[in-house]
């Protein structure tokens, strides 16, 4: 209990640590004198309008992913849920390869300029596929309202995403000049992104992370299994279909800003857990924290591993995720 | 026991009717491979049924004057008009072609295009057909591919001339420039050209340099940051991708660009600039224009 304050500072370290890092290191050599300002023009450029939104925006998505796959993980009581498994990533991805392939070569009713001043054509579609899933999931839940047990709602869930998927393989086979870009998207990457998607999701990813703090202590009467959380008072029905609109808010939001990134959502909550124990007050806090710092170095890494040239994030992740999730498995004893 | 029994004669009835009807496709691709039983021994006659599987090798075919030797086209297929109206076996990408379709228009001469139609080369040697592999990555591959071409099809003169044509218009261009080029292959995520695509090539004719060519991977994903860092003189866009130049010029940090500073953004036909064919030389001839200006 005395440890608690200990590792809020830690990991707050930690996150500001990532922070710098990412701010620091990317494709091109930045002298440390342009964070006072100093240096010449283009560094000042590259650092203060393209590497400062695209580390927040990063940080934004690290901190919905490791949040709702927390929160997620609480709920459904399985270790392998996060909300892409529902099917809301690839949902989004469906949303993106629609509107790539509707869009090719094609130009804009120019009435549509205002919208897409605030975020571009496909990432709007992703995000509006990531809701739609996310509400096809939820209403499932609602209709079966009483009946409906957490397990059949992660088959759903999961069937849908191999729904989605199998839409999208189709589409892409039939148009495959757009394959490269969209192939590219769907690894996740955060290249190009900035100020505009940051405040497209500011909203929404706000409005996540409220309800993950709102559901973090029933969920704790969760663990002992539904029945138990209802007799203690738990409306596990109307918790169930907040903990699926903050997963769908925080997924779109999430694939809005960088492409389908997997395992963040995943690892996170596990790797806290181990540290600091299940209680969800602290793990979904730390969790946040944590993929926070989690992408902010998989980003750094995407950006400066081959420069100029750039890797996806989503795949750095992976990367890294698989060891430390293999060493855990491997040393668990007391659960 | 009853259902078991049940269950193993629907299995075997399947079965059968899968082996049954396998064995009629079969069939049916040898007897119409026996049709052509002298292949080899056409050596000295020119191919009169050729399949093109990209719409660079109908062009090159058309330029050399062997447009009526050809049967059938890939989708994509536009130059010239009449290569337009010619059947259609498929797309250019491998997954959308059938060897069945290729087949069906009893080829003696199929043109396959290197990293696309690779995997059929095995089939067709099978069947004993003859195939021509385009490698055109570069502007003096694509002059080879022009004279092999005349080989293959008793057009060496006709190919001799359209070599010599593009030769002459390339010359036209050849000065060693330094105007530095940033061709935008795609912009979310931001993908150009390294040294091995054959657009390169293009940008390097025309007497400019890509600011990539440090890079060996064809159309690699590339960050901003160093776009911006190496202040790029001129920025071409692809027609397809429909960004205007006024987007670029409101990207975020790219206001220094000596490209966006100096208005030098192009919009260019990228169907021309992928088109590995004789009017390649027109394109350069186009960009070296551009780049003059």
């Amino acid at each position: 209990m005395k440890r608690q304050p200990l590792f809020a500072i830690l990991f707050f370290l930690l996150l500001i640590l990532s922070l710098a890092l990412s701010l620091v290191f990317g494709a091109e050599k930045l002298s440390p004198l342009v964070l006072i300002g100093q240096g010449s023009k283009f560094q000042n450029i590259i650092l203060w309008k393209i590497r400062l939104p695209r580390c927040l925006l990063v940080l934004v998505t690290g901190l919905l992913l490791g949040g709702s796959g927390a929160v997620f993980q609480l709920f459904f009581r399985n270790p392998l849920a996060e909300p892409g498994i529902m099917g809301i990533s690839s949902g989004a991805t469906l949303g993106a390869v629609i509107a790539t392939v509707i869009l090719a070569g094609r130009t804009l009713p120019a009435a549509l300029d205002p919208v897409f001043k605030f975020i571009s054509p496909i990432n709007l579609c992703a995000f509006l596929g990531a809701l739609a899933a996310g509400f096809f999931v939820t209403a499932l839940a609602f209709s079966r309202a009483g009946k409906a047990s957490s397990v059949m709602l992660l088959l759903c869930g999961t069937a849908l995403g191999t729904l989605y998927s199998a839409i999208s393989s189709a589409i892409l086979l039939t148009s495959n000049k757009e394959l490269h870009s969209i192939y590219t998207w769907i690894l996740g990457s955060f290249n190009g992104r900035g100020w505009k998607e940051l405040i497209f999701i500011a909203i929404p990813a706000a409005l996540s992370m409220i309800i993950a703090f709102i559901v973090a202590r029933p969920l704790d009467l969760l663990t002992c299994g539904e029945k138990t959380a209802s007799s203690l008072g738990v409306q596990v029905d109307c918790i169930r279909i907040w903990v699926l609109i903050c997963g769908a808010l925080a997924v779109s939001c999430a694939v809005c800003a960088g492409g389908t990134i997997g395992f963040v959502g995943l690892i996170a909550p596990h790797i806290v857990r181990k540290l600091t124990g299940p209680k969800s007050r602290t793990l979904i806090p730390y969790s946040m924290m944590f993929g926070a710092a989690l992408l902010l170095l998989s980003d750094t890494i995407a950006r400066t591993a081959i420069a100029p040239g750039e890797l996806p994030a989503g795949i750095i992740t992976s990367i890294l995720g698989v060891p430390f999730f293999i060493s855990l498995c491997l040393t668990k004893k007391n659960r | 026991m009853k259902n078991v029994m049940k269950k193993l004669s629907i299995v075997l009835l399947m079965l059968t009717l899968t082996m049954s009807l396998s064995a009629k496709a079969k069939k049916t691709i040898i007897k119409k491979v026996k049709k052509n039983p002298n292949a080899t021994e056409q050596k000295a006659q020119y191919p009169k049924s050729i399949v093109t599987l990209s719409p660079s090798a109908a062009e090159i075919l058309y330029a050399i004057g062997a447009g009526d030797q050809i049967v059938a086209v890939s989708e994509f297929t536009d130059y010239p008009p009449e290569a337009a109206e010619k059947p259609v076996v498929g797309g250019f990408d491998g997954k959308t072609l059938s060897v069945e379709t290729i087949i069906s228009y009893e080829p003696d001469l199929v043109y396959l295009t290197d990293g696309m139609h690779n995997f059929l080369i095995e089939q067709l040697d099978s069947f004993g057909i003859k195939w021509y592999l385009s490698k055109a990555t570069s502007i003096t591959a694509i002059e080879q591919e022009i004279m092999d071409m005349g080989e293959l099809t008793g057009h060496q003169d006709e190919a001799a001339m359209v070599v010599a044509q593009m030769a002459e218009k390339l010359t036209q261009t050849a000065s060693d420039s330094s105007i530095k080029i940033y061709y935008e292959v795609w912009n979310a995520p931001f993908m150009s050209v390294g040294s091995t695509s054959f657009i390169n090539d293009i940008i390097v004719s025309a007497g400019g340099k890509n600011i990539f060519d440090d890079l060996t991977d064809a159309y690699p994903m590339v960050s901003d940051e160093s776009i911006i860092a190496r202040a790029p003189d001129v920025i071409l866009l692809p027609m397809g991708n429909g960004v205007t130049a006024a987007d670029v010029k409101a990207r975020a940090g790219w206001e220094s660009i000596p490209a966006v500073v100096n208005d030098r953004i192009f919009v260019v036909d990228d169907n021309l600039y992928s088109r590995q064919g004789p009017r390649v030389a027109d394109v350069v001839l186009d960009l070296a224009e551009l780049l003059a200006k």
